[in-house]
C-alpha cells in the first residue's frame, strides 16, 4: 500500500518537474527600458572592452576557428584566404549566372512596363521585398566600421592592411551581385549570393572589431 | 534589392555578437536590443526567484544595470544569455542577502510568502503550479526554480547558494512535496 502511494507521489513529482521545465516565460507589466536607460553610467573599461569581449565571436559557434585564428602568423592568411573565396566564389558564379543570357522576364511586363527590370508589388515569388533587411544589414555593418576604424591604429600593421584589403574585395563582390541582381531580380541564387557576400563581410568585421591589439 | 527573408531572419545568432560588441563599445542601442531579447527570461527567472512580480521588475532593471557595468568583463567562454542569466541568479541572489539584514524584500528560507499571489498568472494548471511555487518557502522555492525550471545541476546551486549538493537536492525534493500537496488540494 505505502509503495503503491509512493510510487504514485514520486510519478506526480515528476509530472510537476516536467510542468516546471515547460513553464512559459513571463513578461513584466511594463517596459523597463527607460528606467534602466536612466541609470546607465559611462561605460566601465570600456577602452579595452573590445580585447575582453573577443569570445564574443567564439560563443556564437565557431570555437576551433577562432582558437587558430588568434594565432597573430595565422590571422591575415586566414582572413585573407576566407576573403578570397567567398568573394572569389561569388564573382565567378555571378558572372556565369549572368553572362550571355537575356533578363528573365519580369512581372513588370504583364504590367505593361516591358523596359523595366525591377519588381513591382504582387509579384509571385518565394522572395519577398525587405528594405528593412538590407537596412539591418547596413546599419550592422556601418556600426561594425566604425569600431573598426577606431580601432586601426590600435592594431598590427599587418593586420590592419590585410583586412582593409579583403574589405575592399567584400565590396566589390557585394557590389557586382547587387548589380547582376538589378538585371536578374528574380534569381534566389543571386540573392543568396548576396547574403553570403554581406555575411561574409559581417563576420570580417565583427573578428576584426573583436581582434587583440598589438599582437 | 531583394533577399530572401527566409535567409536574413535565419542569420546565425540574430545579430546578438555585434550588439554585444556595440555595447561593450559603449552603444546603449546596441544595449538596448540585448536587453529586449533578454528582458523576459530574466525578468521570469526574478519572479519565480522571489514569488513578486514588483520585486522581479526591480531586480530586472537591477540585472541590466549590472550587465552593462560588467559587459567589458564578458569573456565570451559562454553564449551572451547563459553569461546574462547567471549575472542575474547571482544579483538577485545579492539582493536577498542584502535584504536580509535590512527590511526584507526577498522571503526569508523558511518563511512561506505572504506576497505568493502576487507573481500573477493565469488561470489553469500552469497557472497553479505558479502559484504554487510563488508558496514555496524561499528556500525550497530557489532550488526548485534553479533546478527543475532552469535546468541547473545540483552541484551548480549548492556553489550559486553557499549550500552542499546534498542541500540542495534535499530542497529540491521538499520542493516538489509540497507542490504535489499544494496542487493535490
Amino acid at each position: 500500500m505505502t509503495g503503491k502511494y509512493d510510487d504514485e507521489a514520486e510519478e506526480r513529482a515528476d509530472e510537476i518537474a516536467l510542468q516546471a521545465a515547460a513553464l512559459p516565460t513571463l513578461r513584466p507589466s511594463r517596459d523597463l527600458w527607460p528606467e534602466i536607460e536612466a541609470r546607465l553610467g559611462p561605460a566601465r573599461g570600456r577602452d579595452n572592452a573590445l580585447g575582453v569581449v573577443r569570445g564574443a565571436h567564439r560563443a556564437s559557434g565557431r570555437a576551433a576557428w577562432s582558437g587558430w585564428f588568434d594565432q597573430s602568423f595565422a590571422r591575415p592568411a586566414a582572413i585573407a584566404a576566407f576573403v578570397l573565396v567567398v568573394a572569389g566564389g561569388t564573382y565567378v558564379v555571378t558572372r556565369w549566372s549572368t553572362a550571355g543570357r537575356p533578363a528573365p522576364p519580369s512581372t513588370t511586363a504583364a504590367a505593361g512596363n516591358p523596359k523595366s527590370g525591377q519588381p513591382t508589388i504582387g509579384m509571385i515569388t518565394r522572395f519577398v521585398a525587405k528594405p528593412t533587411v538590407e537596412a539591418t544589414y547596413d546599419q550592422e555593418i556601418a556600426a561594425l566600421r566604425t569600431i573598426v576604424s577606431q580601432r586601426q591604429s590600435k592594431l598590427d600593421p599587418r593586420t590592419r592592411d590585410v583586412i582593409r584589403k579583403n574589405l575592399a574585395v567584400i565590396d566589390q563582390a557585394v557590389a557586382e551581385s547587387r548589380a547582376a541582381l538589378a538585371k536578374d531580380p528574380n534569381s534566389g541564387f543571386l540573392v543568396d549570393q548576396l547574403n553570403q557576400s554581406l555575411d561574409t563581410e559581417i563576420d570580417l568585421l565583427r573578428t576584426a572589431a573583436l581582434l587583440p591589439t598589438h599582437t | 534589392m531583394l533577399v530572401a527573408a527566409s535567409d536574413a531572419e535565419s542569420r546565425p545568432d540574430g545579430g546578438v555578437a555585434t550588439d554585444v560588441i556595440l555595447a561593450a563599445a559603449g552603444d546603449a542601442r546596441a544595449f538596448e536590443r540585448l536587453y529586449r531579447a533578454h528582458a523576459d527570461r530574466v525578468f521570469s527567472l526574478c519572479a519565480r526567484m522571489t514569488g513578486d512580480r514588483v520585486t522581479a521588475e526591480e531586480l530586472t532593471q537591477d540585472v541590466f544595470v549590472r550587465a552593462w557595468e560588467k559587459l567589458g568583463q564578458f569573456r565570451g567562454e559562454s553564449a551572451f544569455g547563459t553569461w546574462l542569466h547567471r549575472l542575474a541568479v547571482n544579483v538577485i541572489l545579492g539582493a536577498r542577502k542584502r535584504d536580509r539584514r535590512g527590511a526584507s524584500l526577498i522571503s526569508s528560507d523558511e518563511e512561506p510568502d505572504g506576497i505568493a499571489a502576487r507573481v500573477g498568472h493565469q488561470p489553469g494548471e500552469i497557472g497553479d503550479l505558479e502559484g504554487a511555487i510563488a508558496k514555496l518557502p524561499g528556500g525550497a522555492r530557489r532550488v526548485f526554480v534553479l533546478h527543475d525550471v532552469e535546468g541547473y545541476r545540483h552541484e551548480e546551486i549548492g556553489s550559486m547558494l553557499g549550500i552542499t549538493s546534498g542541500g540542495s537536492k534535499a530542497q529540491l525534493h521538499r520542493a516538489r512535496q509540497l507542490l504535489r500537496e499544494a496542487l493535490a488540494r
